[in-house]
């Protein structure tokens, strides 16, 4: 199985892939960050990965966090790594970033894809494995 | 049905490791395979053997009996940042590595979090 990509379809009709999702926003609580950690792991496992940012998630990955005096590392730059992982692209589901009156311009140097917060739905019913952080 | 099992949050502040608890008991009664519970972030508390709950249910206790019955698993980093230490896990409950919930992601029919977003 080649890691970030699309698996084939289990007997219920879902591809056989897991899809972590990113709605609480960076540093108010560890889930990014350990969201993020359970990305890395997954692929470097190979594991069939697909992850999306929605609601505050969006916000993780905005670029030029300056985070130095709170002792933490840079979670946006951290995400964009995620590609040379093997990870195609970072989801985005647009209407969140709509909302946050942000745009693709705001986020950091990485393949992202916007989708609408129906694909959203339609990811996580086609998804086997679904893991909110 | 092979079930695994995620838990995101600790003991008593919030009640998804009961509701995990629960969960996992009354599969394994109804004949379901629970596959493992793999505890990460704060879920990793409920492995602390030291939790004593005077007059109330004792979750420590709860996850080390069911420790007997399926495969408990506590994120090693997770437990290494909370100062959790081997000797202060439940006798029957482990310290893994992610390799232990991607086994479990693999072999799974379904796949449950509990405490997350």
């Amino acid at each position: 199985m080649e890691a970030g990509a699309g698996g084939a379809q289990d007997a219920a009709g879902k591809e056989n892939c897991v899809l972590i999702m990113f709605r609480r926003p960076p540093y108010g609580s560890v889930m990014a960050v350990e969201g993020f950690r359970m990305a890395e792991a997954l692929l470097a496992f190979q594991v069939p990965l697909k992850v999306v940012f929605a609601e505050d998630g969006v916000l993780n990955l905005l670029k030029g966090q300056g985070n130095g005096p709170l002792g933490m590392g840079d979670l946006g730059k951290a995400f964009a790594g995620l590609h040379s992982s093997g990870l195609p692209e970072l989801l985005v589901v647009r209407d969140d970033l709509d909302a946050r009156k942000l745009s693709p311009a705001d986020l950091v140097d990485a393949p992202v894809t916007l989708v609408s917060a129906c694909h959203l739905r339609k990811l996580m019913e086609e998804s086997r494995v679904v893991i909110p952080f | 049905m092979k079930i695994g099992i995620l838990l995101l949050t600790g003991p008593y502040q919030h009640e998804g490791a009961d509701t995990a608890y629960h969960f996992t008991k009354a599969a394994l009664a109804r004949g379901h395979e629970i596959l493992g519970i793999f505890l990460y972030t704060d879920g990793v508390y409920v492995a602390n053997r030291n939790i004593v709950a005077p007059g109330h249910r004792n979750i420590a206790q709860m996850f080390n009996e069911l420790g007997v019955r399926t495969k408990i698993v506590a994120c090693g980093t997770c437990a290494k940042f909370r100062g959790m230490k081997q000797d202060l896990l439940s006798p029957n409950l482990k310290m893994g590595g992610m390799g232990a919930l991607v086994q479990m992601l693999q072999e799974c029919d379904r796949f449950l979090v509990f405490g997350g977003g």
